[in-house]
């Protein structure tokens, strides 16, 4: 009888326990997510807000970032790709912090190595800032003298969860494994965005 | 007597001969692989991933890395502040006695910019490391994804 306790505590605890986000935050409660508008690397229009019904995941990098980025797009597409059938319902955004060098062609070829789902935005100064700003991203040119890239960007290099219903719910923290970002993914799909 | 002069001789030799090896080997690398990023215009970068070590009792330190892959291949290090991740140039970078210096994801890493050609997963990229009391050692890496 005892054991018989036991074993419906264990069965309600593992059915009630909350989802533990890994190895970032998530928000709580989630607000809508600050608009994104901005081109694509074919140079057509994307809108954060009509990408409903997928999780999306925005990082923040640069294309000539030779450590971090390249790290953590191949761990997002590991990721995704585990997913199997479900990964058609996850969108990768990549948005750059040096708009100058992140020609859309530069992109197109860069995201493509990737996975070629993933989609590289680009605007103006002033529209990258304010969605900068609106994510609390940091991005600062930095002067590289002795370096054969002459400059390079300090950014954050965290994943910026956007769930189904265009709410922004988490961020997963840079470094994060590959079973951290899918985990947090199928989470995610199987909430349906609630 | 005789004997015993050409044993001492030979011993001496070869303790000679192996304090010759200690001198010039005592590093090892490992885990030396390189990630290209694929980009059709200038710069055409990659990044090179390895561990040293010093398996000799006195330090030493590695101060430049060249490639015929790349035009230059320069030495960085990722420093996070505050979730804010900055890399900057070093230009030289010690090793430890008996110790292990790692070009890994998030710590070091060489980054190599101006590659020559079109490397694809499975090349090998051929790394020469100059160390300040080794001399130059060379490093076979493995072109991968991750």
């Amino acid at each position: 009888m005892r054991w018989l306790i036991l074993i419906g505590f264990l069965f309600i605890a593992a059915c009630g326990a909350p989802y533990i986000w890994r190895n970032g935050m998530l928000l709580d409660p989630a607000e809508p997510a600050p608009e994104v508008a901005l081109l694509n690397q074919d140079g057509q229009p994307f809108r954060l807000s009509e990408q409903r019904g997928v999780v999306t995941l925005l990082f923040f990098g640069f294309t000539n970032c030779p450590d971090i980025c390249p790290t953590t797009l191949v761990d997002i597409a590991a990721a995704r790709k585990q997913l199997g059938s479900d990964s058609e319902k996850v969108r990768v955004v990549f948005i750059t912090v040096d708009p100058a060098r992140d020609t859309p062609e530069r992109m197109a070829r860069y995201l493509t190595s990737f996975d070629p789902t993933f989609i590289g935005l680009t605007g103006s100064e002033a529209e990258l800032q304010a969605i900068y700003q609106a994510y609390g991203v940091t991005a600062i040119k930095r002067d590289l003298a002795d370096s054969a890239i002459s400059y390079t960007v300090d950014h954050n290099a965290s994943i910026y969860v956007i769930d189904q219903a265009g709410r922004w719910r988490g961020l997963i923290s840079h470094g994060a494994a590959v079973e951290d970002i899918r985990e947090n993914l199928r989470f995610l799909l199987r909430s349906g965005g609630n | 007597v005789q004997r015993l002069f050409m044993g001492v001789l030979v011993l001496v030799f070869m303790l000679t001969a192996c304090a010759a090896a200690e001198n010039t080997r005592g590093i090892e690398v490992r885990d030396a692989w390189v990630r290209t990023v694929v980009v059709d215009t200038s710069p055409t970068i990659g990044t090179a991933y390895l561990v040293i070590r010093n398996t000799k009792n006195t330090p030493d330190r590695l101060l430049k890395v060249e490639s015929d892959s790349a035009a230059d291949v320069e030495m960085h290090a990722t420093i996070e502040e505050n979730g804010v991740l900055q890399m900057r140039p070093v230009t030289m970078i010690d090793i430890p006695a008996n110790g292990e210096l790692a070009f890994i994801s998030g710590g070091y890493h060489l980054m190599l910019i101006g590659i020559k050609g079109d490397l694809k997963v499975g090349d090998t990229v051929n790394l020469t490391l100059l160390l300040e009391n080794t001399g130059t050692v060379r490093v076979a890496a493995a072109v991968r994804e991750r």
